[in-house]
C-alpha cells in the first residue's frame, strides 16, 4: 500500500511537472514542482520565513483559543436551556451565515493591516461552528440523567463539570477541529487580502513581483501547513477523546 | 389540571410563542445598535439609520442586478459544477477502493490547503474575472462534496452490490438506483459544507480578482472610506446567506425524504 500511495504521489508530481513542462500551462502562471522544489531549501533557511510562519501560527493560535473562550462557555450555557436556545436561535444563525471574509475591509479600516486585524477575522470565523458544536452538545445530555442529578440536589457546577461537560465533550472536540481548519483559512486569506504579517502577505509580495517559483513554494508550504494542522488535531482529537463512546473504533 | 384546549390551537400558540421568542433577541439587539449608535462620531460605527439608508440607496435596487446578481450566479454555477465533479470523483474512487487508498494521501494534502493560497495561483492562471471565480469556488466546494461522497459510497453494505452484481443490474440503473440514493445522506453532508465555504470563496474572489459583485462593491467602499456602505454589504451578505440557508435546507429535507421513504421496509 505505502509503495502504491507513494507511486500515486510521483504520478500526480509527475503530471503537474509535465503541464508545465510542455508549455499546455504557461510558467509565469504556475511554477514546476522541480523549480519549487530548488527554491525550497534556500526559504527553509531564510530567517523572513520563519518570522511570517511564526506570524501565522500566532494568529491562528491566538484567534482559536479566544474563539474557544467565547463559544464553548456560551455555547454549553445555550445548549442547556430550552429557552436560551429558542431565543438565540435566529440570532445566531444570521451571524453565522455572514462569510468572516466580508469583513476583511472594515477590519482594515478599524485596525490596518495588522495582528489584530486578523484576529478579527479569525474570532469571528471561527467562533460560529464551535458554538453550534458545544450548543449541539450541550443538547444531549439524557433528560433523564439530569433529573437524577438534579434529584440528589448535586450543586450547580457539578452538574456542569460532571454531566454537561463529559456529554458535549465529544462535539466539542470536532468543533475545534473545524474551527482550527477555519482559522488556519482565514488567517492566511487576512494576510493574503489586507496584507497582516504572514505567509499569506508574504505569498502577495512574490505574486506581485512575479516570482513564481518562490509564490509556490510558500504554498506549498502552507499546504503543508495545513495538512500537519489536520493531522494533529484529528490524532489530538482521537487521543483525548479515547474514553468517549462515539470515538471508540 | 385544567381542562385540555383543543390540540390544533395548542399548536398554533406553541409555534406563535417559539417564533416570538426567536425573533425578541435580534429585535433587542435591533433596538439596542439602533439607539446606542444614533449619536455615533465614530466614522467606523455610523448610526444605523445612516446605514440603513446606504442600505436602500445601494441595494434596493440600484445595485442588486449589477452586484447582487453576478455574486449569485457566480456561487450557484461554481456550486453546480463542484457537486458534479465532487459526486462523480467520489463514486469512481468508492468503487475503486485500491486507488481509492492510493490516493488519500495527495487527496488529504490539497484538500488542506487553505484555499487563501492557491487563489494567487488561480489567477495568474485565469486572470481576473468570472472564470477565476468560478474555477476556486468550484475547486473549494468539490473536496466536502467528494470526500463525504467517498465514504458513503464505501459505506455501502455489500450485499447490496453483489446482489446487484448477480442480477447484472445495468451500470446506469446501479448508479442511479442503488449508489447515489444509499450516498444521499453523505453527499448531501458533503453539500452543506460546501455551501457555506462555497459562500466564503465567492467573496474572497470578489475582493481580489472580480469588477463586479457584493465584496466587490465593499471593496470599493472601504477604498472610499464609505463606511456606511461597508456596513450596508455586511448586512446584505447575511440576509442573502440566511436566504441561501433556508433554500438549502428546504432541498434537504426534501431530498432526504425521498430517502426515507426509500429506507422504509415494505
Amino acid at each position: 500500500m505505502l509503495a502504491l500511495r507513494a507511486a500515486f504521489v510521483l504520478a500526480a508530481l509527475a503530471a503537474w511537472q509535465l503541464v508545465v513542462v510542455t508549455g499546455a500551462i504557461s510558467d509565469d502562471a504556475v511554477a514546476a514542482p522541480t523549480s519549487v522544489a530548488r527554491e525550497l531549501p534556500a526559504i527553509l533557511s531564510d530567517l523572513a520565513f520563519w518570522s511570517a510562519a511564526w506570524d501565522t501560527v500566532r494568529t491562528w493560535g491566538i484567534g482559536l483559543l479566544v474563539s474557544m473562550a467565547l463559544a464553548i462557555p456560551i455555547g454549553l450555557v445555550l445548549g442547556s436551556s430550552d429557552l436560551a436556545y429558542r431565543m438565540s436561535r435566529f440570532t445566531i444563525d444570521f451571524l453565522r451565515t455572514i462569510p468572516p471574509v466580508a469583513l476583511i475591509p472594515l477590519a482594515l479600516l478599524l485596525y490596518g493591516a495588522t495582528l489584530q486585524m486578523a484576529l478579527l477575522l479569525v474570532v469571528f470565523g471561527s467562533t460560529g461552528p464551535l458554538l453550534l458544536q458545544s450548543m449541539y452538545g450541550a443538547q444531549q445530555v439524557d433528560p433523564q440523567l439530569r433529573d437524577v442529578v438534579r434529584g440528589y440536589l448535586l450543586r450547580r457546577r457539578d452538574v456542569a463539570l460532571r454531566l454537561v461537560l463529559p456529554t458535549a465533550a465529544p462535539f466539542i472536540a470536532t468543533g475545534v477541529r473545524i474551527s482550527a481548519t477555519m482559522s488556519l483559512l482565514l488567517a492566511v486569506g487576512a494576510e493574503y487580502i489586507g496584507s497582516a504579517p504572514g505567509l499569506g502577505a508574504t505569498i502577495r509580495v512574490y505574486e506581485q513581483t512575479s516570482n513564481i517559483p518562490q509564490m509556490y513554494a510558500y504554498i506549498v508550504v502552507c499546504a503543508g501547513l495545513g495538512a500537519l494542522l489536520n493531522l494533529t488535531m484529528m490524532r489530538l482529537e482521537r487521543r483525548i477523546m479515547a474514553w468517549a463512546p462515539s470515538h471508540r473504533s | 389540571m385544567g381542562t385540555q384546549p383543543p390540540l390544533m390551537r395548542t399548536r398554533l400558540t406553541r409555534h406563535a410563542r417559539n417564533l416570538a421568542l426567536e425573533l425578541v433577541l435580534p429585535l433587542v439587539l435591533l433596538v439596542l445598535w439602533w439607539f446606542l449608535s444614533a449619536r455615533s462620531t465614530s466614522p467606523y460605527f455610523p448610526p444605523l439609520a445612516t446605514i440603513l439608508s446606504q442600505f436602500q440607496q445601494t441595494w434596493l435596487f440600484a445595485h442588486f442586478l449589477s452586484d447582487a446578481v453576478p455574486t449569485l450566479q457566480h456561487l450557484a454555477v461554481g456550486f453546480c459544477v463542484a457537486v458534479v465533479v465532487g459526486v462523480a470523483a467520489g463514486i469512481v474512487l468508492g468503487s475503486l477502493p485500491l486507488l481509492a487508498e492510493a490516493a488519500a494521501p495527495v487527496l488529504e494534502f490539497v484538500r488542506s490547503v487553505p484555499i487563501a493560497a492557491l487563489l494567487p495561483a488561480g489567477l495568474l492562471l485565469l486572470g481576473i474575472g468570472p472564470a477565476f471565480q468560478i474555477a476556486v469556488i468550484a475547486f473549494s466546494a468539490t473536496w466536502p462534496i467528494l470526500l463525504n461522497t467517498l465514504d458513503g459510497v464505501r459505506g455501502i453494505d455489500s450485499t447490496v452490490l453483489d446482489f446487484a452484481r448477480s442480477y447484472r443490474v445495468p451500470m446506469l440503473v446501479r448508479l442511479f438506483r442503488i449508489t447515489i440514493p444509499a450516498a444521499g445522506p453523505n453527499i448531501i453532508a458533503g453539500m452543506r459544507v460546501a455551501v457555506s465555504l462555497a459562500v466564503s470563496v465567492v467573496i474572497f474572489s470578489e475582493l481580489i480578482g472580480a469588477t463586479d459583485g457584493i465584496g466587490y462593491q465593499i471593496l470599493q467602499a472601504q477604498f472610499s472610506f464609505a463606511v456606511a456602505d461597508v456596513w450596508a454589504g455586511i448586512i446584505l451578505l447575511g440576509i442573502l446567506g440566511y436566504l441561501i440557508n433556508i433554500v438549502f435546507r428546504g432541498f434537504e429535507l426534501l431530498a432526504l425524504r425521498q430517502h426515507r421513504s426509500m429506507r422504509k421496509p415494505s
